[in-house]
């Protein structure tokens, strides 16, 4: 029997997980961050008001964005608000591409991951994965041995890994 | 009945069991379930003890030390960081491709960090959100309790993700961010509340945008801020434009002190001085030092001060409302997370944890709020009016694997094409574990497992030949 996946119980922390993500997922489309943050937020206000009502077999997730592309591809097909998106890519590109919005999620994931390294580790493992400088460049600008930062980065990699590894939201649709 | 004994069941077993005692047994066991079951017990042991002596055990733990061996095939994170770099040897590539296929573990472990490392390139691509101000927000929304001009000015401003005071990887797309009223419907208002209050500025400077992680109401924070000499004619500069600007009617924080007072300013002369703030938060001021502060802590969103000078805060915990303090002298801001917390600045005017108490707290540069360092307990930071610099010592963890000693004495004599053996009167513990990188040059093995074990070893007389005599560990 299908159920809405939202409540008042859970709302807030689905709210807070997918709210980064999704923000992030408009705005890849749409290049204006505040747009992006008010689709999401109209489409949180949508759902609060029929969380109700929404009888859905599929995750939260997989609600949300569904509810999040709809009305974002609304936006851009709107005449009013044509002007104001005139950045955005064409509504096809987002209809075709589905998995997109996994990413934001992962991305989102592995950054709170990253805040949990401690920060001399976290600054080389962002310099090298995240800015893509060499253990080269790396040890020069820090001014340690080539050895430190490939030893920092291999132990942030682990830890990342063993942090994410069993996090359900890397996977799950 | 008479009280059956270990010895009466042992004569039972041995078939040596009187006709009286056989009676009693079988009375006794017949008599309650347990019974039965304690003797079916002791039949198994006297049965099964008899073909121990042919019954080989097993060191599982050792087992299964080489069976995660086997399906780690020696891999460790520095091959699949290799891999993933492109820099892996034919030999690390084919050690990764075969741990690989495996098994399914193994494949799913390979695809996490995949995952990680692909992913990671692209987090400069995403801007980061204060979850819990928007939920704020949000909250105030499903309430009813906020109008859409206001909520605007609440609305979380994105920052850059990675926490790198560096000058080439910051990003400038947060400097300024025009807000737009929300267009979605709301709700009619439960109870209308606070009219007077004004809404911030439509065009506003972001704030850092953190997750205020928050705990319980009525804990505790201690900040102690302190701005530097060096950056004196700075504080002149900004504090006269402050003051000029804030008597006529303008406020740092985007609001205004005409008619609603949401800010005031509290000076001390020659004499340190304390103020109670309306949260809770008590402020010492040092001597001739200058606090801007909310008046009502209902009327804003943020809690948060301006010092000019040097000053020590206990803040009242609310997660709702994260506590700013912002020094104009040294340029820097800072965040509460909801942690306890204590910083300082030092003579050079670097800013410095000096006692943490658990969590973190963001500092940041007033210019540039996307340049900011998360500190935890112990982190020291300065900050130089451009970058923050990492006083941190680099911890240059030793990075081994665990091995079996019988496996590393293998493995050295191997690598060092027999230059190393092991002596004849070798002592060494068969089943012991050592942790060890076994990536280095085998001299350096050699080295390091003298601080990693028990281990001797004496110089042979080829160059860099060596015998073991000794390989313990604990």
């Amino acid at each position: 029997m299908n159920k809405s996946p939202f409540n008042e119980s859970n709302f807030e922390e689905v709210f807070k997980t997918y709210f980064g993500p999704l923000c992030n997922y408009v705005n890849s489309y749409i290049k204006d961050w505040e747009s992006s943050r008010e689709i999401v937020q109209g489409t949180f206000m949508k759902v609060w008001e029929n969380r109700d009502t929404i009888n859905i077999n599929t995750s939260a997730k997989s609600y949300l964005y569904s509810a999040v592309r709809n009305r974002m591809i609304d936006m851009i097909r709107s005449n009013k608000k044509l002007d104001e998106y005139k950045n955005a890519a064409n509504v096809d590109e987002i209809e075709e591409n589905l998995d997109h919005m996994n990413s934001f999620v992962v991305r989102e994931e592995i950054l709170r991951s990253m805040d949990k390294l401690k920060p001399k580790m976290r600054k080389i493992f962002s310099l090298s994965k995240v800015e893509g400088l060499t253990y080269n460049e790396i040890a020069a600008y820090l001014n340690i041995s080539k050895r430190a930062v490939e030893d920092n980065v291999a132990k942030a990699l682990k830890l990342l890994k063993e942090d994410l590894e069993g996090n359900e939201l890397l996977f799950s649709n | 009945m008479s009280k059956i004994k270990e010895q009466d069941i042992l004569k039972l077993l041995r078939g040596e069991a009187s006709a009286k005692k056989l009676k009693a047994l079988e009375e006794w066991s017949s008599l309650d379930a347990d019974n039965a079951t304690e003797l079916e017990v002791y039949q198994k042991i006297y049965d099964e003890s008899e073909h121990l002596s042919s019954y080989k055990r097993v060191d599982a733990d050792a087992e299964w030390g080489q069976f995660t061996n086997i399906l780690h095939n020696g891999v460790k994170e520095g091959d699949l960081l290799s891999y993933f770099d492109g820099l892996a040897t034919p030999a690390q590539k084919n050690k990764v491709e075969e741990w690989t296929s495996f098994s399914k573990a193994n494949k799913d472990e390979f695809n996490v960090f995949n995952l990680i490392i692909s992913e990671s390139a692209k987090l400069n691509e995403i801007k980061r959100v204060d979850a819990s101000a928007e939920w704020n927000t949000f909250s105030k929304m499903i309430e009813g309790k906020s109008t859409p001009a206001n909520l605007t000015a609440v609305g979380a401003a994105p920052i850059i993700a990675p926490t790198i005071a560096k000058e080439t990887v910051k990003s400038t797309s947060a400097a300024s961010t025009s807000v737009k009223a929300p267009t979605v419907t709301l709700p009619p208002p439960a109870a209308p509340t606070t009219p007077t209050y004004k809404a911030k500025e439509v065009t506003m400077t972001p704030e850092p945008t953190i997750v205020n992680t928050g705990e319980e109401e009525g804990r505790s924070n201690r900040i102690f801020m302190w701005s530097s000499l060096a950056a004196a004619a700075a504080f002149i500069v900004i504090s006269l434009v402050g003051f000029r600007a804030y008597q006529n009617g303008w406020s740092p924080f985007g609001g205004s002190n005409n008619g609603d007072e949401m800010y005031a300013t509290f000076a001390t002369a020659d004499l340190p001085d304390q103020l109670s703030l309306s949260d809770g938060s008590m402020v010492s001021l040092d001597k001739e030092t200058t606090l801007t502060y909310f008046t009502d802590v209902d009327m804003t969103d943020m809690r948060d001060v301006t010092i000019d000078g040097r000053g020590e805060f206990d803040i009242a915990s609310n997660p709702e409302k994260p506590f700013v303090v912002k020094a104009s002298r040294s340029g820097v801001g800072i965040r509460v997370l909801g942690t306890k917390f204590k910083v300082r600045g030092n003579e050079e005017g670097y800013l410095e944890i000096i006692e943490d108490i658990e969590g973190s707290v963001r500092a940041y540069a007033l210019d540039d709020t996307t340049n900011y360092v998360i500190m935890t307990a112990g982190d020291r930071y300065g900050f130089d009016g451009v970058n923050f610099v990492d006083l941190n010592d680099v911890q240059e963890e030793y990075y081994g694997s665990d091995y079996d000693i019988l496996y590393v004495l293998d493995y050295l004599m191997k690598e060092s094409n027999w230059k190393v053996i092991s002596g004849s009167e070798i002592e060494f513990d068969a089943k012991g574990i050592v942790n060890v990188d076994l990536d280095k040059p085998y001299e350096e093995i050699l080295e390091d497992l003298r601080e990693r074990a028990d281990f001797e070893y004496i110089e042979r007389d080829c160059e860099g030949c060596y015998e073991v005599r000794r390989f313990v560990v604990e």
